[in-house]
C-alpha cells in the first residue's frame, strides 16, 4: 500500500450557482498523519471535508477542477457508500448525527448497512466503545447523553466502519470545555493507534499538541502549509487571516518584535514556560512588580436579586437544576457566568427572564418580584439574546425583524421607526435594512438578533454564549456590542460563556457554576486564581493566565488576564517595552 | 410523556419474538373490531384482564395503565352519557325530558341498555389500548426494524419510521426553544385567543422551526449516507429473531384463546350473558 493516503493537486471548487469555495489547493497526507486544517469561517474547510468524503458531488453539486486521490480512488467518481468504506466523517452538531435509539444501534448502523457479519460487528462495537470511552453506555438512548458523550457516540459510529481516513469537521465547536476534553482524548487515542486523521478546528492551543501538519485556508486558498511549529508560530500571518495563534506564542512574538533578539517561538505551553524560565535566569527577561488595579469596589444599587432560588425540572426522576441560589447583581455591572453544560447557567437565566418560575425562592427586579410580570412585560426590562439567531428570525427584512418586538410591547408607530433606525445603526446593519435576514452571514444574523433585543431598550442584557460558531475574527463582535451598551449606555450585562479568553477580556465579575450551585463569585482576576474550584468545575483559566501562574515562583504576578498585561509583568530586560 | 417507548428489561414478554407479539396485538384488535354487542363485553373483559396479566409479566407498571384510564376518562364518560341517551333501550334509569326522534330513541331518557352499551365501547377502547404497550414497551426499535426486514419490508421504510420516532423529542425541543425565543420578544402565544392563534400567531414559530428542521434533516442525511445507508448489499441482521419454544407456547395460548372467544361469541354468548346478568341481579 502506498504511503500517501490523500493527495490533492490544483483543486478548485465552485458550488452550483455559488461562490468559488476552493482555489488551487495542493497538499498531501501521509499514512498515520494528523493533519489539521484551520481558517476563518467561509475559508472552505467544510467544502474540503465534503469533497474528501464524497458528499460533494453526491449531495451538493458544483464544478471541480484538479485532482483528488484518496486511498487510490477519487471520491468524485463513486457513490458515497463506496467512499464510506474507507473514509469516515464526523460533523459539528452531535445531535443530528445520531439517528438510532441507542448507542449500540448507532454503532451497528454503518457496518450493518455494509453487510458486515454479525460477530464482526459486535467485535468492532466492543473495540469502538473502548476507544471513545463509552463502555457501559451501549444501551443508552441519545437523549440520556451529554453533548460530549453524544459526539463520542457519533465518533464511535464512524469507527465501526473501520475507516482508513477519518475526517473530523470541527468536532468540538459545539461542546462545552469538558466535552471538548473528552472528544480530544478519544481523538488522541486514535492518533496513537496510527489512524490517518484530517481535522478542521479553531482551537489552536489544544491542537498544537496533536498536529503533524497544519494547513491554513483563507478564502479558499492555501496561505500556509507545513509543520505546526512553522505555521503556528507565524503569528502575523495567522492574525491576518483570522486564526488565533496560541497565547504564549503571541506573547513571545510580541517580545521578539520589541527587539529581544532571535528567539525560536514556542507553540506548546510547557516549552513556553521553560523558555521563559531560562530567559529570566539568563537575565533576558525582567520581572516587574506590577500590581493590577482592583476593579472598582463601589457597587451600584442592586438591580436583580436572586433569593434562595431552587428550580426543579419535573419528570421521572425530577432534576434539580438550581440549588438554593443567592445572587445580587448591581446596576452597571459586567458579569460573566461560566460552567459546563448542565451546571445550571441557562436555567438560572431562564428563571430571571421569566421563561421558568422558581420552584422555591424569589427573584427581584429593582426590588419587585418578577413573578408578577409576564415574560413579555419582563422583556422590556431584561433582554436575553440567545445563542442561535436562527431560532427567532422569521420575517422578510431586517427592519421587520426589529419591528416585531417593538409592536409586541406596544411602542407607538412614530417611535418604532426611530427605534429601528437606532438599533440597526447600533449593530452596524443599517445598510442592510431591506435584506432578507436568512441571506445574511451568520455573524450578521447574530447582530440582527442583538438589534431586535436592544431596540426594546432593556436595562439588563443577557447574552448566551456570544462566541459560539464564530471564528477568531468574528468572535468578539457581540461582546464588543455588549461592551458598548455597558460603557455608553450604562446597561448591566450578563454573559454566559465557555470562552475563558472572552471572560478575561470583558467581565469584571465572574461567577462559576457547577451542578446547580454557585462555586465562586468575585472579581474575574481573583476567581481565576481559585485553582481548586476551577478544577472541580473542569475549567481552566486562559492560557496566558496559566502561563503567569506557572512562573509565580520566579516572582511573576499570577493575576495576569491578557497578553498585554503579561508583557507588563515580564518584559525584556534590555529594552523597556512600551505598552 | 414517553408514551410508547421501549423500556429495557429481561422478561418473558421481552424475549418473545416481535412477530409473536405482533400476532397477539393483531388478534386482539380483530376481536375488538368484531365485538359490537353489549354481551361481547364478557369476552372483551377476558382479553383486557389477559393483557393486564401480560403487563405484570412484562413488568410494566400498572400505574401506567391507570394513567391511561385517567387520560381517557373524559372520553369514556362522554361515550357513556351519549350512549345512555341515544341507545334505544327499554329500561329507563332516569328521565330528563321526552323527545323521541322518529324511529329512534327518546333523547331525554337515560336507559340501562344504553349505559351497558357505553361501558362495552369503553372496554373496547381500553382493550385495544392495553395491548399496544405490550409491543412497544418490550420491543426495541432495533428488534422492530430487523423484524420488519425479516418480513421483507424494505429497510428504508422501517428506518424512516424509527428515525421519525427518534426525531419527535428533537422537534418538540426545537419548537420549545423557538417559542421561548419569540416570548423573549414579547410574543406570547399562550395569551392569544384561538382564532388569532390559528391564523397568524404560529408564523413566527413555524417559520424558524421549518428552516431549522430542514437544516437538521440535511445534516442527518449526510450522517447516514456517509455510513453507507442504502448500499446495495444485504443488510446484516443483528438480533436473534428466531422462533423459540416460548414463542410456540405463547402463540398456542393466544390462538387458542382467540378461537375459543370466537366460538363463544357466535354460539353461546347469549346463554352466558343471561347467567351473568341473573347472578348479578341485573335486568335482562
Amino acid at each position: 500500500m502506498s504511503d500517501i493516503v490523500v493527495s490533492v493537486s490544483n483543486l478548485s471548487f465552485q458550488y452550483e450557482g455559488g461562490n468559488e469555495a476552493l482555489k488551487d489547493v495542493n497538499f498531501e497526507i501521509k499514512r498515520g498523519e494528523f493533519f489539521v486544517v484551520m481558517g476563518p469561517n467561509g475559508a472552505g474547510k467544510t467544502t474540503l471535508c465534503f469533497i474528501l468524503g464524497g458528499i460533494i458531488p453526491n449531495m451538493y453539486g458544483g464544478i471541480r477542477k484538479g485532482k483528488v486521490n484518496v486511498l487510490g480512488f477519487d471520491p468524485w467518481d463513486q457513490p458515497i457508500y463506496e467512499t464510506a468504506k474507507k473514509v469516515g466523517i464526523l460533523l459539528q452538531d452531535p445531535e443530528s448525527q445520531l439517528v438510532m435509539p441507542s448507542v449500540f444501534a448507532e454503532l451497528a448502523f454503518g457496518p450493518a448497512n455494509l453487510g458486515v457479519p454479525k460477530e464482526e460487528i459486535f467485535r468492532r462495537i466492543k473495540e469502538a466503545v473502548k476507544i471513545v470511552g463509552l463502555e457501559g453506555f451501549e444501551d443508552r438512548h441519545p437523549r440520556e447523553l451529554s453533548g460530549g458523550q453524544k459526539q463520542r457516540a457519533a465518533l464511535g459510529a464512524v469507527l465501526t466502519m473501520m475507516p482508513e481516513l477519518l475526517v473530523l469537521d470541527e468536532p468540538t465547536s459545539q461542546l462545552d470545555p469538558l466535552g471538548t476534553l473528552e472528544v480530544l482524548a478519544a481523538v488522541r487515542r486514535l492518533k496513537e493507534m496510527g489512524i490517518t486523521i484530517i481535522m478542521t478546528t479553531h482551537k489552536t492551543e489544544e491542537i498544537a499538541y496533536l498536529a503533524d501538519k497544519v494547513l491554513i485556508l483563507n478564502e479558499g486558498e492555501v496561505v500556509a502549509y507545513g509543520y505546526p511549529k512553522e505555521v503556528l508560530s507565524n503569528v502575523e500571518l495567522l492574525e491576518n487571516v483570522g486564526v488565533k495563534p496560541p497565547a504564549v506564542t503571541t506573547y513571545f512574538y510580541e517580545l521578539k518584535k520589541s527587539g529581544i533578539g532571535n528567539i525560536d517561538l514556542p507553540i506548546l505551553f510547557e516549552d513556553a514556560v521553560n523558555l521563559a524560565k531560562k530567559m529570566i535566569h539568563d537575565n533576558l527577561l525582567k520581572v516587574n512588580k506590577a500590581e493590577f488595579k482592583k476593579d472598582s469596589q463601589s457597587k451600584g444599587t442592586p438591580i436583580i436579586e436572586i433569593k434562595d432560588v431552587t428550580f426543579t425540572y419535573p419528570g421521572e426522576p425530577p432534576v434539580t437544576a438550581l440549588k438554593n441560589i443567592n445572587l445580587t447583581i448591581h446596576e452597571g455591572e459586567f458579569i460573566g457566568i461560566v460552567g459546563q453544560n448542565g451546571s445550571g447557567k441557562t436555567t438560572l437565566v431562564k428563571n430571571i427572564v421569566g421563561l421558568l418560575k422558581p420552584s422555591k425562592g424569589k427573584i427581584l427586579f429593582k426590588g419587585e418580584d418578577v413573578s408578577k410580570y409576564t415574560v413579555a412585560e419582563l422583556s422590556k426590562k431584561i433582554g436575553l439574546i440567545l445563542q442561535n439567531p436562527d431560532y427567532q428570525l422569521f420575517t422578510l427584512s431586517c427592519e421587520e425583524e426589529v419591528k416585531f418586538g417593538l409592536k409586541n410591547i406596544g411602542v407607538p408607530e412614530d417611535e418604532i421607526k426611530e427605534r429601528i433606525e437606532e438599533a440597526l445603526r447600533f449593530v452596524g446593519l443599517d445598510h442592510l435594512r431591506d435584506k432578507y435576514p436568512f441571506a445574511l452571514s451568520f455573524g450578521d444574523r447574530r447582530k440582527l438578533a442583538v438589534a431586535a433585543i436592544v431596540a426594546m431598550n432593556p436595562e439588563v442584557i443577557i447574552m448566551d454564549e456570544p462566541t459560539t460558531a464564530q471564528d477568531y475574527k468574528g468572535r468578539y463582535i457581540l461582546a464588543d456590542l455588549a461592551k458598548k451598551m455597558h460603557d455608553e449606555h450604562g446597561r448591566t450585562i450578563i454573559m454566559i460563556t465557555h470562552d475563558m479568553d472572552l471572560v478575561a477580556k470583558y467581565a469584571e465579575r465572574l461567577i462559576v457554576m457547577w451542578n446547580g450551585e454557585i462555586l465562586a463569585d468575585g472579581p474575574t482576576r481573583e476567581v481565576f486564581q481559585m485553582h481548586d474550584i476551577l478544577e472541580k468545575a473542569f475549567l481552566k483559566p486562559p492560557q496566558i493566565t496559566r502561563f503567569a501562574q506557572e512562573l509565580k515562583d520566579e516572582g511573576v504576578n499570577p493575576e495576569v488576564l491578557t497578553i498585554e498585561e503579561m508583557i507588563k509583568v515580564l518584559s525584556p530586560a534590555v529594552k523597556e517595552v512600551s505598552v | 410523556m414517553r408514551a410508547i417507548e421501549y423500556i429495557k428489561a429481561d422478561t418473558f414478554i421481552h424475549r418473545l419474538n416481535p412477530i409473536s407479539k405482533l400476532v397477539y396485538v393483531i388478534l386482539t384488535l380483530i376481536l375488538v373490531f368484531l365485538s359490537t354487542f353489549t354481551q361481547d363485553i364478557i369476552i372483551l373483559l377476558v382479553w383486557l384482564i389477559t393483557a393486564l396479566i401480560f403487563w405484570r409479566i412484562a413488568k410494566i407498571s400498572i400505574r401506567y395503565f391507570m394513567g391511561l384510564v385517567k387520560l381517557l376518562m373524559g372520553i369514556i364518560i362522554f361515550i357513556i352519557i351519549i350512549q345512555g341517551f341515544m341507545y334505544r333501550g327499554e329500561t329507563p334509569l332516569f328521565t330528563l325530558f321526552h323527545y323521541r326522534i322518529p324511529g329512534g330513541a327518546d333523547l331525554g331518557v337515560f336507559t340501562y341498555e344504553g349505559l351497558m352499551f357505553g361501558i362495552m365501547i369503553s372496554v373496547r377502547v381500553l382493550t385495544a389500548i392495553a395491548v399496544l404497550p405490550l409491543f412497544t414497551f418490550t420491543t426495541s426499535y432495533l428488534r422492530f426494524m430487523e423484524t420488519m426486514t425479516r418480513l421483507k419490508v424494505p429497510f428504508k421504510y422501517s428506518f424512516v419510521f424509527v428515525a421519525g420516532m427518534r426525531s419527535v423529542p428533537m422537534i418538540q425541543e426545537t419548537w420549545q426553544t423557538v417559542a421561548d425565543a419569540q416570548k423573549l420578544r414579547a410574543f406570547d402565544i399562550d395569551k392569544m385567543n384561538i382564532f388569532k392563534k390559528a391564523f397568524k400567531a404560529y408564523i413566527p414559530i413555524v417559520t424558524p422551526l421549518v428552516l431549522l428542521l430542514l437544516r437538521k434533516a440535511n445534516d442527518m442525511q449526510i450522517a447516514i449516507e456517509t455510513r453507507a445507508f442504502g448500499a446495495p448489499v444485504k443488510r446484516t441482521i443483528l438480533e436473534d429473531i428466531h422462533f423459540h419454544a416460548r414463542d410456540y407456547i405463547f402463540l398456542a395460548f393466544v390462538i387458542a384463546l382467540f378461537a375459543f372467544s370466537l366460538y363463544i361469541k357466535f354460539f353461546y354468548i347469549q346463554d352466558i350473558w343471561s347467567i351473568v346478568t341473573s347472578l348479578l341481579h341485573l335486568p335482562g
